[in-house]
């Protein structure tokens, strides 16, 4: 397995930016997350690593060496695309083999390799049978196994799941998950979906139009988003318009504090971080959609400001009724400025 | 509950399964103006060729008529002639078009468009304009000789008039086809297929041989099997711009019957080159069938 670096790496096509200048390390064996709406260059940064776009600068280092314009084929990475990308013509032993057999293994070595890749991603007796006899998780799985089997030091993985439904994308998300531990393989996983890259990486990069905002573990990005995108992007929160004004912060009712400059900025407070007290700011509930676990509320304040919060399935509440919220914990955020974060009240 | 939600969907799902004739009152007149003005005077004409009619007016089964196209030289050597110029046309055709349909399906420059646009132009062109610009060009004393000349090259044999005259204009006339099949074809091919063959070490030929030609099996199959077809019995491009002698099925078809004034000959040579087309035809059908087959299965 190896490490991965980028240094400075960028992208344009046809002078617009795709992938800003940005560096990037990966150590060994760690599974990392690239995540981002559509458009923000994940894909895009990703193809680079496995030689299928070329930079227009800086560096791709694996294990040190640098390969930004090295062949796909002679990059130590294998890439599991969006579409399977399985040959409809093979069946699933020649889809695994055709890699081996362009290395001219013997016939033995290949069969031994293949059954084993298979065996690894629970498609053991399935090797006669045709991609269009599969379902899209076990296309999906020959697509893994295809890499696999050539035993590259750096995984790629460019949206396997997203043509699969969310049962089905739980449930391989978490096989990937198990066979990168049990493999130590390097791996590079893009997805538009937080809740895949909360669940399955170390660290997650998230990113928008082609640069990096942060890179953390899940925690820290779900505790603690360094940027207004981030914040908005990873879980739910509201993103409450306001002013800052002599160490606090107000916006729609609540008044709380914000070690900043005066001016604007965005009160930002997660639906799960709101207290139901006797005084504070009163909203009115639009909507209670039942959750499982808890109820979610969709309030409205007086000015109009749209407001989610997650309440107690104990708590007593309805549509129409009022609700008077404090926030246990909150975060101010400005563009350019370092974002303000309270600590959490017990 | 359940028995009220019955009787109420049971009048819904009731017509589905009523057999109503309005389906086959719609295809009823082009099957029946099928049948009389196709089948039925194809049938009569096949018919014709072996229950023949007698010197003295009587009729009698007879293979007489195939058995005189078989032991005629000259009509063997039109029939060779036939195979040699279909499957040289069809070869140059796949030749043409499959690096043009890769090309296509591969590159999004402006240039693509332009040849794209270039390649379908003579399907916009009438077949007796084209013959008489191919003359024109290709003939004795045409455009290309004179420019040849011009820049010093002498000895300039013209294909018209020669085997390779109807080859020329029938793969000009064809092209259009077979691009646009192949066309669909490569579309069929994604993108990551080839990323995916490129990732694991394949080259370009490997990707070629190995990705792109399987995966249009298909669309070969059926280039190969509606070319042949239209290519076997064509008279037009082969009487303009072929040879007398020996001459393609389609011209010898119709001077038997039109100038030899034979027309049991001439429908027992149409019947040999039904029969030879039908293998094609039946290749064809056989690549949808199992086309269907493998949709059915996914």
């Amino acid at each position: 397995m190896a490490s991965l670096s980028l240094a400075g790496v960028s992208k344009e096509f046809n002078k617009m930016t795709a992938v800003s200048p940005l560096s990037l390390d990966i150590a060994d064996g760690e599974l990392v997350c690239l995540l981002g709406p559509s458009g923000s260059g994940k894909s895009t940064l990703l193809r680079m690593i496995g030689g299928f776009e070329r930079p227009s600068s800086g560096q791709v280092l694996i294990a040190g060496q640098d390969v930004a314009h090295t062949r796909p084929d002679k990059r130590p990475t294998a890439m599991v695309f969006q579409s399977h990308a399985l040959w409809t013509h093979m069946n699933v032993f020649d889809n695994v083999a055709f890699g081996l057999k362009l290395r001219k293994m013997s016939k033995a070595a290949i069969e031994t390799k293949v059954m084993e890749a298979l065996e690894l991603v629970g498609l053991g007796g399935y090797h006669k049978r045709m991609p269009r006899q599969l379902s899209g998780g076990q296309q999906q799985r020959v697509a893994i196994a295809r890499c696999l089997v050539l035993e590259p030091k750096i995984l790629l993985m460019d949206e396997p799941f997203a043509s699969l439904d969310q049962h089905l994308r739980e449930r391989l998300r978490e096989e990937v998950r198990q066979i990168q531990r049990k493999l130590k393989i390097t791996t590079l996983f893009v997805t538009h979906a937080q809740d895949e890259a909360l669940a399955l990486a170390d660290r997650i990069v998230v990113m928008s139009m082609g640069a990096i905002e942060q890179v953390g573990t899940p925690d820290e990005i779900y505790a603690n988003p360094e940027t207004q995108f981030v914040a908005n992007f990873i879980g739910t929160m509201n993103m409450i318009p306001g002013t800052v004004s002599g160490g606090r912060i107000r916006a729609s009712g609540f008044d709380l504090g914000a070690e900043m400059a005066d001016g604007p900025a965005v009160l930002a407070i997660r639906p799960e971080d709101f207290a139901i007290t006797e005084t504070g700011t009163e909203v009115t509930v639009k909507r209670v959609v039942n959750l499982g676990p808890f109820l979610l509320a969709e309030a409205e304040h007086a000015d109009g400001t749209a407001i989610t919060v997650h309440l107690d399935k104990t708590h007593p509440v309805r549509e129409g009724g009022a609700l008077t919220l404090t926030a246990k914990r909150h975060a101010v955020y400005r563009d350019g400025d370092k974002p303000y974060r309270s600590q959490p009240t017990a | 509950m359940s028995d009220t939600l019955s009787s109420a969907t049971a009048p819904a799902s009731a017509p589905l399964t009523k057999w109503r004739p309005t389906g086959l009152l719609f295809i009823a007149a082009p099957i029946l103006l099928i049948a009389i003005f196709l089948f039925y005077p194809a049938l009569r004409s096949i018919w014709g060729t072996i229950y023949v009619r007698q010197p003295d007016g009587s009729y009698a089964f007879s293979i007489a008529s195939y058995l005189y196209f078989f032991s005629d030289s000259y009509s063997l050597t039109n029939l060779g002639r036939t195979f040699w110029t279909t499957i040289v046309t069809m070869v140059l055709l796949i030749a043409i078009n499959l690096p043009i349909a890769i090309y296509l399906r591969f590159s999004g420059s402006r240039l693509a468009v332009f040849i794209q646009v270039l390649a379908l132009f003579p399907m916009f062109v009438p077949g007796i304009v084209i013959v008489y610009a191919l003359i024109r060009y290709l003939g004795p004393n045409g455009l290309l000789q004179t420019l040849l000349e011009v820049v010093g090259i002498g000895g300039f044999q013209s294909p018209y008039l020669t085997p390779w005259g109807p080859v020329i204009g029938m793969v000009w006339d064809a092209m259009p086809f077979t691009l646009l099949v192949l066309t669909a074809g490569m579309s069929g091919i994604a993108t990551s297929a080839i990323e995916a063959a490129q990732d694991v070490g394949a080259g370009r030929l490997r990707i070629l041989f190995s990705i792109i030609l399987p995966q249009i099996k298909n669309s070969l199959l059926v280039v190969t099997s509606l070319n042949f077809l239209g290519l076997f019995g064509q008279a037009f491009m082969p009487f303009m711009l072929g040879p007398t002698s020996p001459e393609m099925m389609g011209p010898f078809m119709l001077r038997t019957f039109s100038t030899v004034r034979d027309p049991l000959q001439a429908a027992t040579q149409a019947t040999i080159v039904f029969a030879l087309c039908s293998v094609a035809g039946l290749a064809y059908v056989r690549s949808i069938a199992r086309r269907r087959a493998a949709e059915l299965v996914k």
